[in-house]
């Protein structure tokens, strides 16, 4: 079931919360219980025939949970490990290991027949950082309810945010708490959610036909010129941070309205002034993720310099295989590790203050916003250029395809030389959804900050930005902003085709 | 909880508002279209809505008008992409008698299975039509979708129960009321550009129609064809099916084989043929390139020419079928 589709908002959802918010507080172990319930079956909607698979690994990983609280050793948490990348391993890589092994047609019928389940991707790693997190003393297993709600959460299911255990478990196991206001959470978490439909059904769900067009041009076989490869790219760009994002705010929300809080994973990733900052604002809970389970781990910048950039390779390297089983996503993410490391690099040049090294890298935000010195606008349009050349190979289903835009970015078949689009009126339709979609992204608020007012309205406190970033606290509860809501989520809702676009991140 | 409910109030008042403002705009807009504009519902993906937009504009169109139908069935071809609704073959041939009303059903991109639900709905109309003009356009059959099993023609829901608030809610809150409508109805549009030039570019061989796909399928093909025979039989006394007509410097151009889509076309025939009430009609490839605007579509003189051509036929069919 997707969020966008009508029998999610229309169905499935007011049923849900109104049973729900009716157990909350009488019994509130039957209402996590209903919750739990509803999220199996929110699941196996998809396909049904995935559901013991991710039952088992709830019912596994707990179990090795609570034996690794007992006996805390290593034994059980790399078992527990080892589990969770087999099953992810198969699923998700043994097509791909075969194919570059034996050759795309040798690869065995029950190889190339496996069929990747939904969201394994994002269970797989939760459980993954719950045994860690259970041996470095940071959790405790707790009620097998609360964790298997905690992984299988309908909002943040099948495409994240990647959650810790100790970031929900305290939160569902005072879910009936009297104490607790819920009224103005659930309004600020439909805010978010209505925020984040427009941005799927009115943005990226617009943009997604002219990135497609010009990614099927070139997958088969023709090369693009600039025009042509610059709206494909940019439209991808946009496309995916309104998709992800507008994902991820439909998740929060969700969440927000079963009053739970859900960590933010998107902070205005466009506006960032270095590849460094864009990892903090872009995907912030798997960036955390690598980060602490992974980058930290293999020592992270203890081991000086050399040994800080090739854990940033193989971290992104890795990042990269996590996104997809291809060379592409490979390549992807081997760029924005030689990326992060250059950037580190100049990091350490300006702080050993060598002159005339105007660029910034990475520099933390905090507060109010950077003044826009010809300095930092290079920076940040350096940064996204090298963000908009990376999801080009994102994109690309093929490695010749990732070339013949890249080549077209670069001018090597001129300005106009191909018409992908197929239709000349189509070039501003699609250039003025392009410049609506940088508008958006760069020059106003991130939903995050929309809701900030609200929620401090509410006497919520503000839903805290990363690394203290502040709020503009921008939208307050009045009737305009209920209004231009209203027509915003009619506006989304009416658009909806009855057979809703995923979402692109359901895919890894 | 107070304010929480107060707010909630206040979005569904905008959600309505915006409701009423929007479909007020775009109710306007369509009325406006359609007065003097061919029935398309290119883009509208959901074909089950086609059925209420082509009962609306078969009813609408002959509310007033008692001359006996002749109804146009197709793709883009027989919408006459993209020239104004007087440069369109069905507009010679309304011409040609203006003892009948001649409405274009064509809707871009329409496939066959397409076609058989518009047949359904225009069968579910009641109307009557004295012949129809069917198209087959090669580009567009799709024989992959294709089933040997014969639906019944069902009902449309939407159509029957928009007095109902249920599907009345359904049916506005879905396709095509959206913002989906302005390219619902962008080729309207195109009308206004009847300068706009084509583009002679070779196309990918995936633009053409597949021959072994199309030897594979031909049972489903058959069996599709005699279906959209036999509903289209239900409200016309007799049928011209005719295989839209391709440029052959086109195909060569692109370097598909032209004898690959001349012996698809002679597939089509053949299943046609059977029937007793159907003349079946293929223009070949050999059409001049001078009445072509692109591979599959004709120009304005190329829709003079084929009106022509199918009258022709028509008249050579009538005697034929009177003096029988």
């Amino acid at each position: 079931m997707l969020f966008n589709s009508h029998e999610f908002l229309f169905v499935f959802l007011p049923v849900t919360l109104a049973v729900f918010h009716l157990l909350r507080r009488p019994a509130p172990q039957w209402a996590i219980r209903w919750l739990l319930l509803c999220s199996l079956a929110f699941y196996a909607y998809w396909n049904p025939v995935f559901l013991p698979l991710l039952v088992s690994s709830i019912v596994v990983n707990y179990g090795l949970g609570v034996w690794l609280w007992r006996r805390p050793r290593k034994g059980p948490l790399w078992l527990g490990i080892g589990l969770n990348l087999a099953v992810l391993g198969v699923f998700k890589y043994a097509h791909f290991v075969a194919a570059n092994i034996l050759g795309e047609d040798h690869v065995p019928p029950f190889i190339a027949g496996i069929v990747l389940p939904l969201a394994i991707s994002f269970f797989t790693f939760q459980q993954i950082a719950f045994l860690v997190d259970i041996r470095r003393g940071r959790t405790a297993p707790g009620r097998w309810d609360v964790y298997a709600l905690f992984i299988a959460f309908f909002p943040q299911l099948i495409a994240g945010p990647i959650v810790r255990h100790q970031q929900v478990e305290s939160q569902l196991r005072r879910i009936g708490d009297r104490r607790r206001r819920v009224g103005p959470l659930f309004t600020v978490g439909l805010v978010l959610l209505v925020l984040g439909l427009a941005k799927k059904v009115l943005l990226a769900d617009s943009l997604a036909p002219h990135a497609d067009a010009v990614f099927d041009f070139t997958l088969r076989g023709y090369g693009v010129g600039f025009v042509d490869a610059a709206i494909g790219t940019l439209a991808y760009t946009l496309q995916l941070y309104f998709d992800f994002s507008g994902y991820s705010d439909m998740a929060v929300g969700l969440g927000m309205m079963c009053g739970i809080r859900l960590p933010i994973n998107f902070w205005s990733p466009y506006k960032a002034t270095s590849i460094i900052e864009f990892w903090r604002r872009w995907h912030i809970t798997l960036s955390a993720f690598f980060r602490d389970y992974l980058y930290i781990p293999l020592g992270g910048s203890r081991h000086g310099a050399l040994r800080r950039y090739l854990n940033l390779l193989v971290v992104m390297g890795l990042v990269g295989l996590w996104h997809g089983a291809g060379w592409t996503f490979v390549i992807w993410g081997l760029w924005h590790g030689v990326l992060l490391a250059l950037a580190h690099g100049w990091r350490t040049l300006r702080a050993r203050g060598l002159p005339g090294l105007p660029l910034q890298a990475g520099r933390p935000v905090h507060g109010r916003a950077r003044p826009l010195t010809p300095a930092a606008v290079l920076s940040w349009f350096l940064t996204l250029v090298a963000v908009c050349a990376g999801w080009v190979m994102f994109r690309a289903e093929t490695l010749a395809s990732a070339r013949a835009v890249l080549d077209g970015l670069a001018f090597h078949k001129g300005l106009y030389s191909s018409m992908a689009l197929i239709d000349p009126r189509l070039y501003w339709v699609a250039g003025g959804l392009i410049a609506v979609g940088l508008a958006v992204a760069l020059a106003l608020p991130n939903s995050v900050q929309w809701v900030d007012r609200l929620a401090r309205t509410h006497g919520l406190a503000a839903y805290a930005a990363p690394e203290g970033r502040r709020s503009m606290q921008v939208a307050r509860l009045g009737w305009k902003f209920g209004m231009a809501l209203g027509a915003m989520a009619y506006l989304a809702v009416a658009t909806m085709s009855s057979a809703s676009t995923e979402f692109l991140y359901f895919n890894f | 909880m107070r304010r929480t409910v107060r707010f909630l109030g206040i979005m569904l008042a905008g959600a309505l508002l915006a409701h009423v403002a929007f479909s007020a705009a775009v109710s306007a807009w369509i009325a406006g279209t359609y007065r003097h504009r061919l029935f398309n519902v290119r883009n509208v993906e959901d074909a089950t809505q086609w059925g209420p937009l082509a009962r609306l504009f078969v009813e609408g169109q002959s509310l007033d008008d008692p001359r006996p139908k002749i109804l146009l069935f197709g793709s883009s071809f027989t919408w006459g992409y993209s020239w104004p609704e007087e440069d369109v073959f069905s507009w010679h041939l309304q011409e040609a008698m203006p003892e009948y009303q001649v409405l274009n059903l064509a809707v871009i991109g329409q496939d066959m299975s397409g076609l058989l639900k518009l047949a359904c709905d225009i069968h579910g109309t009641g109307i009557k039509s004295i012949f129809s003009v069917v198209e087959v356009n090669l580009f567009n059959l799709r024989p992959q979708n294709l089933s040997l099993d014969s639906q019944p023609c069902t009902e449309s829901s939407h159509y029957h129960a928009l007095g109902g608030l249920i599907n009345y809610f359904h049916f506005t809150i879905s396709h095509p009321w959206g913002l989906e409508y302005p390219r619902t109805f962008w080729n309207e549009y195109d009308y206004q550009q009847p300068e706009r030039q084509f583009s002679w570019t070779p196309l990918p061989n995936s633009y053409f129609p597949d021959l072994t796909l199309f030897k594979e399928r031909q049972i489903h093909i058959k069996s599709t064809i005699e279906r959209a025979i036999e509903l289209v039989s239900t409200f016309s006394n007799s049928i011209y099916l005719f295989v839209a007509p391709t440029l052959q410097e086109g195909a060569e151009l692109s370097k598909y084989p032209p004898e690959n889509l001349q012996t698809i076309a002679d597939m089509i025939v053949s299943f046609c043929a059977s029937s007793p009430i159907t003349l079946c009609l293929d223009p070949g490839l050999g059409l001049p390139r001078n009445d072509f605007g692109n591979l599959t579509h004709l120009n304005m003189a190329g829709h003079r020419a084929f009106g022509s051509w199918l009258l022709s036929h028509m008249d050579r069919w009538r005697v034929e079928l009177s003096a029988q």
